[in-house]
């Protein structure tokens, strides 16, 4: 009897070993490229280096310097809204496209769509901000040039304050609303069709369908989607950097890029690092808070 | 007897080649070297590693590693070099720029020429004579010379002839005022098919970089900064008014297009939708290519000072080289005629493209190409010129002031908010504290 433990034991050990060496390879990237680097960064955060002579140990000066930035509230105002904004739509926009694909339509069709809305995603975002600049063009753009026919006058999409942030995130939507459609679709296949059966005979509508049935079972889709959006929105850089290159002023400056204009710009490595721990907390913070929120209205089937 | 005396006078020869040998080897450089050079067109890396495969037929004991940094704006470039100096590599000899001088001098990375200089003081003497002084004043920091010029560029106007033709002008005269230039592109400005918004513009390309803002500002006889790079002077009127002008040119006068409007000047300008634009030599590489040569150039207008701005380039040697002969070396081979004479014909020559080489007598071969009056760019060192404003910290000092530059481009700030703005967050760049 103790014989045949043992030997489940060993199997489980051979069983965890084997687990272990899978994640391994992750974890040994995580190791070098995520928690090296961010233990780096808080270290530079304590000097003084321009990369080109040796660094200079400050203590917390750059910290100090923080509180004088005149532009940093700013800046961060700017990744806020950009953020809400970018999250907004491209939750609101990805569950509504994703409740129009789940209906009854040809597998083709479906197919048909779902390839259209992911296939910016998968394209560079470089690449996406390059062509963007061109149809955003004052006098020469598309865009202009079709708003044109609904008695719009030419917008400087690019170089106003008013339209350079909705610029950027009418690229980023454009580009990432496909993968929330995707996820979206995934959620919802994945909720039992006998749920939605046992509503239609007890009658209820299709909107009480989507309020009370969808919607529930999406929360679990919902809370990763705003997790992963959230970390990503907050760290938004190469739409901004290419279509506006931050401007005009600070109007589409977001952190990383002014994390990016004060390292590799100024050549002031402390303070980038400086400012990117205070990313790091914020994100921190507001993952922490949502999980703890999450606890509210997720429900998991 | 005879065999055995022949036998010693070969011996002897042999041991006294080999000395000599020996001791030629030991004055003739050797060894590898790494030059660091922008990469930023696509004929760049090609036009170096012509310079050097040439300068290996002389000297065919030094390597040069090249060492392409990418970048599309300066201050990539001087970043990048940074980044692959803290990555451990030890380069030998940099291609720089005016707006990196200070910078890399102040960190104390580059080794001053002066003791080099003195030691080929007379073979060298010729191309101290050749290149003009504003060249190497623009190189010298303290009384010591860092970098030996080997091209630049100055800021003066192109000018479509045909539009100017068109519109039934004169060309614009050596001496014109910036009242002369506004009344050209005013009548040089039109509404061609009719839809109520201007189509063809009397002038573009202010506003954006440095580079392009700073003549306006040096015809008014002012700067940005104090002379001696210790305190920002953007609220100074003269400033302002010169920001004013490049602002009025779009929402007052109407003759010059809104940012953001534009996509190409150049292209605009030999399609004739755009009659004048500010730049240096670089931009006739453009009008060779397309094969245009309707075109002329006329100094900075005078607003009253006839002053433009000028930026320079040229080759220094770090201190931290482990091979300084190779490196002085292959220094004065890059400063010869021969070398320059390549920037002659632009297009094919290689880095930087189509630039104005820094001795006078390469510099007058421009005659064979257009523009005709090729002589405003090395005759304008004669004259008024300012060398574009490169304290230590520009990249710093470029990115303040032209952020809010472009607020008064959006025309959503007046100039005087602006630069006071943009003064307060200067005071701590531009500081000798």
């Amino acid at each position: 009897m103790s014989e045949k433990i043992m030997t489940y034991q060993g199997m489980k050990r051979r069983e965890m070993f084997t687990a272990y060496a899978f994640i391994l390879p992750t974890f040994i990237g995580f190791l070098i490229f995520i928690v090296g680097p961010m233990l780096a960064s808080f270290v530079v955060s304590l000097f003084d280096w321009n990369l080109l002579t040796p660094p200079k140990f400050i203590g917390l000066d750059n910290y100090q310097q923080l509180f004088a930035d005149r532009r940093i509230g700013t800046v961060y105002g700017t990744t806020f809204k950009l953020a809400f904004t970018i999250i907004t739509c491209n939750m609101s926009l990805g569950l509504g496209l994703a409740v129009l694909l789940d209906r009854k339509m040809s597998s083709v069709l479906r197919n048909f769509f779902k390839v259209s809305y992911f296939f910016p995603y998968v394209v560079s975002g470089v690449a996406i901000a390059i062509i963007w600049t061109f149809l955003y063009n004052r006098d020469l753009g598309p865009l202009n040039y079709y708003l044109g026919f609904l008695g719009v006058e030419r917008i400087p999409w690019l170089n106003s304050s008013t339209y350079s942030p909705w610029a950027v995130v009418i690229a980023d939507v454009w580009k990432n609303v496909g993968f929330y459609v995707l996820v979206f679709l995934g959620g919802m296949q994945a909720i039992s069709r006998e749920l939605y059966e046992a509503a239609e005979v007890d009658g209820a509508t299709a909107w009480q369908q989507f309020r009370r049935i969808t919607l529930p079972l999406l929360s679990p889709t919902m809370l990763f989607l705003t997790v992963t959006s959230v970390i990503g929105a907050l760290q938004i850089f190469e739409q901004p950097q290419i279509l506006t290159n931050g401007g005009p002023g600070d109007a589409t400056r977001t952190i990383v890029l002014y994390i990016y204009e004060h390292g590799f710009r100024f050549f002031d490595m402390g303070y980038a690092s400086t400012i990117a721990i205070t990313l790091f907390v914020i994100i921190l913070i507001l993952t922490a808070i949502q999980f703890r929120l999450s606890r509210r209205w997720v429900f998991y089937q | 007897m005879v065999k055995s005396g022949f036998k010693l006078l070969v011996l002897t020869i042999s041991i006294a080649l080999l000395i000599v040998g020996a001791v030629g080897a030991q004055d003739a450089p050797s060894g590898e070297i790494t030059f660091v050079f922008w990469d930023n067109t696509t004929e760049t890396r090609s036009g170096w590693e012509g310079h050097v495969a040439r300068f290996n037929e002389q000297y065919p004991d030094i390597t040069v590693n090249l060492i392409g940094v990418p970048g599309t704006i300066w201050a990539d470039y001087l970043n990048g070099t940074a980044t692959l100096i803290a990555g451990g590599e030890t380069p030998d000899i940099i291609w720089v720029a005016t707006e990196g001088v200070r910078f890399l001098v102040d960190l104390d990375l580059m080794l001053p020429l002066d003791d080099l200089i003195a030691e080929n003081e007379e073979a060298l003497q010729e191309y101290f004579d050749d290149t003009a002084p504003a060249m190497l004043d623009s190189f010298r920091v303290d009384d010591s010379l860092y970098f030996l010029p080997y091209s630049w560029n100055n800021m003066v106007i192109y000018y479509n002839r045909n539009m100017f033709d068109a519109a039934g002008l004169d060309y614009p005269a050596d001496d014109w005022t910036r009242d002369d230039f506004l009344e050209a592109a005013t009548a040089l400005t039109a509404d061609t098919n009719g839809d109520g918004l201007n189509d063809q513009f009397g002038f573009s390309g202010s506003g954006g970089s440095m580079f392009f803002t700073l003549p306006w500002v040096f015809a008014n006889d002012t700067n940005i900064v104090t002379e001696d790079f210790c305190a920002p002077n953007v609220t100074d009127p003269a400033v302002i008014e010169a920001i004013q002008f490049i602002h009025d040119m779009v929402y007052e006068y109407e003759v010059a297009p809104a940012p953001g409007t534009l996509t190409n000047t150049e292209i605009q300008f030999i399609n004739g939708e755009v009659a004048m634009f500010g730049a240096g030599r670089w931009a006739t590489g453009g009008m060779y290519r397309e094969d245009f040569t309707d075109y002329d150039i006329a100094p900075w207008p005078g607003n009253p000072n006839q002053k433009t701005e000028y930026g320079v380039d040229g080759f220094g040697i770090f201190q931290s080289s482990q091979n300084i002969p190779a490196s002085w070396t292959f220094l004065q081979y890059m400063s010869s005629a021969e070398v320059q004479e390549g920037l002659v014909a632009s297009v094919d020559s290689g880095s930087p493209l189509g630039n104005i080489p820094a001795r006078r007598s390469v510099a007058d071969m421009l005659s064979q190409f257009p523009p005709d009056h090729y002589q405003h760019f090395y005759g304008s060192l004669d004259g008024n010129v300012e060398l574009v404003t490169s304290p230590p910290r520009f990249n710093e000092l470029e990115s303040i002031f032209i952020r809010y530059v472009d607020l008064v481009m959006a025309d959503e700030m007046t100039v005087e908010d602006a630069m006071a703005a943009a003064e307060t967050e200067l005071l701590s760049v531009v500081s000798c504290d």
